[in-house]
């Protein structure tokens, strides 16, 4: 079973093999919840989101092409899951931290003390949840815009805004004026 | 070149779509020009900073599995099945119609008892003299409660 592909299981799944799918499900759990989780930023948020992209893994996984990798199909539905979640609980873009102490030079430096790695953290924060996505899925998964903007269900161009608008931000609250 | 004329150059330099022509042009401006300069170091310090942060270990414990995972059972949906189940309603509706259109109209005897202790009985078909009757029991044996109605279900 540990020699048989993502696809293959998929394809077992498709087939009604109940088995597959939850070893498919299994597999891909921190797949699906670390993205929900990273564009969330709340546990309990993305463990809802997480719950909902399993069980739209589930009843979708029919519209799966076997032929394609698995991977980016359940990425794809963590993060639309996500950013459900986020617009069902009326999260608002970007939240006010003007409050942030300012006088770090460097952040990549001092994000190695705990007090701008909490700056961070909460720079992230203030982004929107659409620009955390744009932001998650580019920098930590290297997903190009093509392939974001088929994951958020946007246009290219406004993958592009929420990357420049979600760094400029970031700029502006980590590393001075931007 | 300005600041202003390259400002489209910026939504491509964060989004990694910056390439060729308009790269070299985006740096040609950057050699000349301090503040953009600045503010491009600015975006790839906070830029792995946020990165640094966000690519910490994320995973759920047993006891959130748990309590997230799907039953696959009841969901799992095979793609072919919607159209399967529709036809399977629809072959379902039509016999049923069949089996109505070509059934006997003869009366029938039916006697329905529900657990409150409610009797109706239908003896034959309806006439324009039948009378009907709902009988409810209590825990009184003495007491018993009667409804008589009429053809049009008039008390």
């Amino acid at each position: 079973m540990a020699d048989i592909t993502d696809e293959q299981r998929a394809r077992q799944a498709q087939a009604g093999d109940r088995a597959a799918l939850e070893n498919l499900l299994e597999r891909h759990q921190n797949t699906v919840f670390s993205m929900t989780y990273r564009i969330l930023r709340d546990r309990e948020d993305a463990l809802d989101a997480a719950q909902e992209a399993y069980l739209r893994v589930c009843r979708h996984l029919g519209s799966y092409n076997p032929k394609r990798r698995f991977k980016p199909w359940i990425r794809r539905v963590a993060v639309r899951a996500a950013l459900d979640q986020a617009s069902k609980r009326g999260k608002a873009d970007g939240r006010d931290v003007d409050e942030f102490p300012s006088g770090e030079p460097d952040p990549l430096q001092a994000a190695k003390g705990s007090q701008v790695a909490d700056r961070v953290q909460r720079a992230l924060q203030a982004l929107s949840p659409a620009q955390r996505a744009a932001f998650v899925c580019k920098q930590i998964e290297g997903m190009d815009t093509k392939e974001i903007a088929r994951a958020m269900g946007v246009r290219r161009a406004t993958v592009r805004w929420h990357l420049f608008e979600a760094k400029k931000r970031l700029a502006g609250l980590l590393g001075g004026d931007a | 070149m300005s600041c202003e004329r390259i400002k489209k150059l910026w939504l491509r330099y964060s989004s990694g779509d910056l390439f060729g022509k308009k790269q070299r042009r985006f740096e040609e401006h950057l050699e000349t020009c301090s503040a953009c300069r600045a503010r491009r170091l600015a975006f790839d310090r906070s830029t792995e900073a946020a990165g640094a942060a966000l690519s910490a270990s994320v995973e759920l414990t047993p006891a959130e599995w748990r309590r997230v995972r799907p039953d696959p059972r009841p969901t799992l949906n095979r793609g072919r099945r919607p159209l399967a189940a529709a036809l399977a309603a629809v072959a379902c509706a039509a016999a049923v119609g069949v089996v109505l259109y070509f059934a006997p109209k003869a009366p029938v005897e039916q006697a329905v008892t529900a657990d409150a202790g409610v009797a109706l009985k239908q003896a034959r078909p309806p006439a324009e003299s039948d009378r009907y009757e709902v009988r409810m029991c209590t825990d009184d044996p003495k007491i018993k409660i009667v409804w008589v109605f009429d053809r049009n279900l008039s008390l």
